[in-house]
C-alpha cells in the first residue's frame, strides 16, 4: 500500500497534536485533542477513522483531503473545520461538530457533507465563494445564528436536511443562488429561511416550513422562486420585505397566522397556491405603487447599499435599473389562487372590487401617512380564483 | 397599531428624512469611438495610482445615453471609467482615468467633462501587437502546475495587488504564453487553493515572482522563458508581511478592549484606524484580531487625529453576521494620538449585523 498510515490511539491520555501541517498520507483513531491549528495541506490527506473523537481547542484547516465517517468533532467556542477549494474527495459523512465558533467554513470547491448532525454552534456551516459543496440529509440543531449560511454566489446542493431551533435563522442565503435547495424541513426557527439581496434568485422547491415565527423572509430585492413548498403553523408564513419579487406557485398554506405578508414595494407573483384555514391569507403593509414611484429609489439609494461599515456611504453594486419595480399599477398580483373550501364558495357571484374577509389591502385600510403626505395603500388583484385546489396534498 | 407597525413607519420616516438631505455627487457622460458608451462602469476612488483600494469607494452605470449620476458625499474622488465587452466574437476591455483627476464635489452635482474611453490593449496599458510574446512553463515541487494565475505589471516597485495590466492563467501543464508588445515587464504567479485570481496568498497558496525579472521585449520577438517555479507561501512569511506597512511596530499605538451588548468579550476583530473622517475605503492603520480577551492594539507611524472603528473582516461591504462598532466616546468617534505613547481606549461595543 502506498499510504503510509499513521495511527494515534490515544484512547485516554489527551495529547496535544502540536501545530503542524500535514503534508502527505495521515489516519487517526481514537480520541485526539487538537490545541494548536493545525493545517492538512494541498498534498495531504487525513482520515479519521470511525468511533474517533476530535477534541478540538483550535481550529482545523483542510486545502488536502479530508474523509471522516462517524467521526464526534467538539470543543468550547473552537473555531471549527475550515475546507478551503477542497474537491468531493473531501468528505464528512455521519459526524457530529460541536461547540464551534463556525462548525465548517467552506471556501470553495465541492465537499461532500452528508447525514451531519451541526449541532450548538455559533454558525453551523457556512458555504463561500463559489462553493459547489453538497449539504444533504443533515441535521442543524440549536446553532445561536444560522443553521446554514450560504453566500458569496455558492452554488451548492441543500437538500433533505433539518434545520430545527437555530437562535436566529434555519439557514441564511446571500447573495448566493444554491443549485439546488429541495426536501429541507425548517420547524421551531425565529424565521426558517432568509433569503436576501439582489441575485439571491434561487428556487426553493418542495420544503417544508412548520412551527417557525416567519417561514421564509424575502428581503432587499431577492428574487426567489417558492414553489411546491408546505407551509404550515407559521405566524407568518412567507414575508416580503423592501422590494423582494418572489414567484410563489403551487405552495400549500395551511394554518398560519398570516400566509403571506407583503411590504415595502414588494411586487410577488402568487399563483397556483392553496390557503387552507390561515388567519390571514394575505396582507398588504406599506405597500403602495404611488410611494414606490416617487420614492422608492431614493429611499434605496440610502437604505439598500448607501451605508459603509461605519457609517459613510459606501459603493451602489446594485443599479436601480436592475432593482427598480416595473409595471406598477397599484395592485398585488394574486390572481388564480384557490383560497379554500368555505372561502371560494363564498366568492361565487362576488365581482373583483370586493373586499375579502382573509385579504387586508387598500380596500381595508385605503392609505397610510409619510412624512405628512399620505400614499394609497396597493389593492390585491385575486379575480380569478381558482375553483378547485392546486396541490396535490389538498387535492387528495 | 402595533408595536411593530410603529417601527416600520419610524424606519419608513428615517428612510426619507436621510434621502431628503442636500445630496452632492458627479455627474457626466461617457463616450467611445464618440458615441454615448451605456451600461459602462464609473468607479470612484479615494486615492489615486498605486494608493487606490483594489475597490472602489462608489460605483455607478451609464444609461443608454452613455450618461451617469452618482450620490458620494463632499471630498475629492479619482474617476475611472471601464466597460467590458464579450460575446459576439468581442472580448475587450474599455477604460480610461478621468484626465483632471482629482474631481472636486463640495455642492450639488459636479459636472464633469465627457470622458472618452479607450481599448485595454492597444491605446490602454499594455498593448498587444500580434507579434510578440512570451511563453514559459510553471512548476511546483519539480512537477508542472497547472491553472495557476500569471500577472504582467508594467512596474517593478509592488507585484501585488491588482495594478497588473494583463492576467493569464496557465494550462493543465502549467504552459502560458503573455501576448505582448515590445518593452519592459514585471511577471508574477500565485495559485490560490480556493482557486480565486485575486486576494491576499494565504498560507499554502503557492507564489512567485518571475526570476529573469524585468522582462525586455523587442517588437517581434516570442522569448520563452526559463522555466519557473513557484513556492508556498508559508506562515512566518504571512506574519512578517503583515508585520510591514500597516501593520508595522512602533512605540505610538491605540490600545483596548472589543465587547459585546452583553459586556462579554470578544475576540477575532479587527480594529481600524482612519485620517479620513469618513472612515472608508483603505485604513490608514489596522491592528491583529482581537485576542480572547477582546484586547487589541493599533500601532500608528505617529501621533495626530484618528478615527476608529471595528469589524471582524477586512473591507467590502457589511454583511450579515458581521460584528462590527465603533469608537464612541466622541460621536464622531474620533481620538487624538501622541507619538511614542500609548493611547488606552477603553471598551468599544461591536454588535452584530443581519
Amino acid at each position: 500500500m502506498r499510504f503510509l498510515l499513521i495511527f494515534f490511539l490515544l484512547l485516554i491520555i489527551p495529547t496535544g497534536a502540536a501545530a503542524r501541517v500535514i503534508d502527505g498520507p495521515e489516519r487517526w483513531q481514537g480520541e485526539i485533542r487538537i490545541t494548536e491549528s493545525l493545517r492538512v495541506a494541498k498534498e495531504g490527506r487525513l482520515i479519521i477513522a470511525p468511533g474517533s473523537r476530535v477534541l478540538a481547542e483550535a481550529g482545523i484547516e483542510i486545502a488536502g483531503e479530508l474523509q471522516a465517517t462517524d467521526v464526534e468533532f467538539s470543543g468550547r467556542n473552537w473555531p471549527g473545520l475550515i475546507l478551503k477549494g477542497t474537491s468531493s474527495q473531501t468528505w464528512l459523512k455521519n459526524c457530529r461538530i460541536t461547540g464551534a465558533q463556525t462548525g465548517i467554513t467552506v471556501i470553495g470547491g465541492a465537499p461532500q457533507l452528508t447525514e451531519l448532525l451541526v449541532a450548538d454552534n455559533r454558525i453551523g456551516i457556512e458555504l463561500r465563494q463559489k462553493s459547489r459543496a453538497r449539504i444533504e440529509n443533515s441535521v442543524f440543531r440549536n446553532n445561536s445564528r444560522v443553521g446554514l449560511f450560504i453566500k458569496d454566489e455558492v452554488t451548492s446542493v441543500v437538500s433533505g436536511n433539518r434545520f430545527e431551533q437555530q437562535g436566529k435563522f434555519g439557514a441564511y442565503v446571500y447573495r448566493a443562488l444554491p443549485q439546488q435547495f429541495t426536501k429541507n424541513l425548517f420547524i421551531d426557527n425565529p424565521t426558517g429561511l432568509m433569503i436576501s439581496h439582489f441575485g439571491s434568485d434561487l428556487l426553493v422547491k418542495d420544503n417544508d416550513f412548520r412551527n417557525n415565527k416567519i417561514g421564509i423572509k424575502v428581503d432587499r430585492s431577492a428574487r426567489p422562486k417558492i414553489v411546491a413548498n408546505r407551509i404550515e403553523e407559521n405566524q407568518s408564513g412567507i414575508e416580503l420585505y423592501r422590494r423582494s419579487d418572489p414567484l410563489i406557485e403551487l405552495n400549500l398554506l395551511k394554518g398560519n397566522s398570516r400566509a403571506i405578508h407583503v411590504s415595502f414595494s414588494s411586487y410577488p407573483r402568487i399563483r397556483h397556491n392553496d390557503f387552507v384555514s390561515n388567519q390571514r391569507a394575505l396582507i398588504l403593509e406599506f405597500q403602495s405603487s404611488q410611494w414606490e414611484e416617487q420614492k422608492g429609489a431614493g429611499a434605496r439609494q440610502q437604505q439598500i447599499s448607501g451605508q459603509g461599515a461605519f457609517g459613510g456611504r459606501k459603493q451602489n453594486k446594485v443599479t436601480e435599473q436592475q432593482r427598480g419595480a416595473r409595471g406598477l399599477d397599484g395592485t398585488v398580483d394574486a390572481r388564480e389562487n384557490w383560497w379554500g373550501e368555505q372561502e371560494t364558495a363564498a366568492l361565487q357571484g362576488l365581482g373583483p372590487a370586493a373586499n375579502l374577509a382573509w385579504i387586508d389591502d387598500g380596500r381595508d385600510q385605503p392609505s397610510f401617512e409619510e412624512d405628512g403626505r399620505s400614499y394609497p395603500l396597493d389593492l390585491v388583484r385575486w379575480s380569478p380564483f381558482g375553483l378547485q385546489p392546486y396541490t396535490p396534498e389538498v387535492l387528495k | 397599531m402595533t408595536v411593530f407597525c410603529r417601527l416600520l413607519t419610524l424606519a419608513l420616516l428615517l428612510f426619507v428624512q436621510a434621502c431628503t438631505s442636500g445630496e452632492t455627487g458627479v455627474e457626466g457622460q461617457l463616450l467611445f469611438e464618440q458615441e454615448p458608451l451605456s451600461q459602462a462602469r464609473v468607479e470612484f476612488y479615494l486615492k489615486s495610482g498605486n494608493e487606490r483600494s483594489s475597490s472602489p469607494f462608489s460605483v455607478a452605470t451609464t444609461d443608454i445615453s452613455g450618461a451617469f449620476r452618482a450620490a458620494l458625499p463632499a471630498g475629492e474622488y479619482y474617476l475611472v471609467g471601464k466597460k467590458k465587452e464579450q460575446g459576439g466574437g468581442v472580448n475587450r476591455m474599455l477604460m480610461a482615468e478621468y484626465p483632471q483627476n482629482p474631481v472636486v464635489v463640495q455642492k450639488g452635482y459636479t459636472a464633469i467633462k465627457t470622458l472618452p474611453l479607450k481599448e485595454v490593449g492597444f491605446e490602454g496599458a499594455i498593448s498587444v501587437d500580434g507579434k510578440t510574446s512570451a511563453s514559459g512553463q510553471l512548476l511546483f515541487a519539480g512537477e508542472p502546475l497547472a491553472d495557476a494565475f500569471i500577472y504582467v505589471y508594467t512596474r517593478g516597485d509592488a507585484l501585488t495587488g491588482p495594478a497588473y495590466g494583463q492576467v493569464v492563467r496557465a494550462d493543465e501543464q502549467g504552459r502560458f504564453t503573455l501576448k505582448l508588445s515590445a518593452g519592459h515587464y514585471w511577471l508574477a504567479a500565485r495559485k490560490r487553493n480556493d482557486g480565486s485570481r485575486v486576494g491576499n496568498p494565504e498560507a499554502g497558496d503557492l507564489n512567485g515572482e518571475y526570476p529573469g525579472n524585468p522582462l525586455v521585449l523587442k517588437s517581434g520577438e516570442q522569448r520563452q522563458l526559463e522555466l519557473w517555479t513557484l513556492a508556498p507561501v508559508t506562515s512566518a512569511a504571512k506574519q512578517r508581511r503583515l508585520a510591514e506597512g500597516q501593520f508595522t511596530k512602533t512605540r505610538t499605538w491605540l490600545s483596548g478592549r472589543v465587547i459585546d451588548e452583553e459586556q462579554t468579550p470578544v475576540s477575532g476583530i479587527y480594529l481600524f484606524a482612519y485620517r479620513d473622517s469618513r472612515m472608508i475605503g483603505k485604513p490608514n492603520f489596522i491592528s491583529s484580531p482581537t485576542t480572547v480577551d477582546g484586547q487589541f492594539k493599533i500601532y500608528l507611524e505617529k501621533g495626530g487625529e484618528f478615527f476608529v472603528g471595528a469589524r471582524s473582516t477586512f473591507g467590502g461591504t457589511l454583511e450579515p453576521g458581521e460584528w462590527v462598532g465603533t469608537y464612541d466616546e466622541r460621536s464622531d468617534h474620533r481620538i487624538e494620538a501622541r507619538l511614542n505613547e500609548a493611547t488606552d481606549l477603553g471598551d468599544i461595543l461591536v454588535r452584530e449585523v443581519w
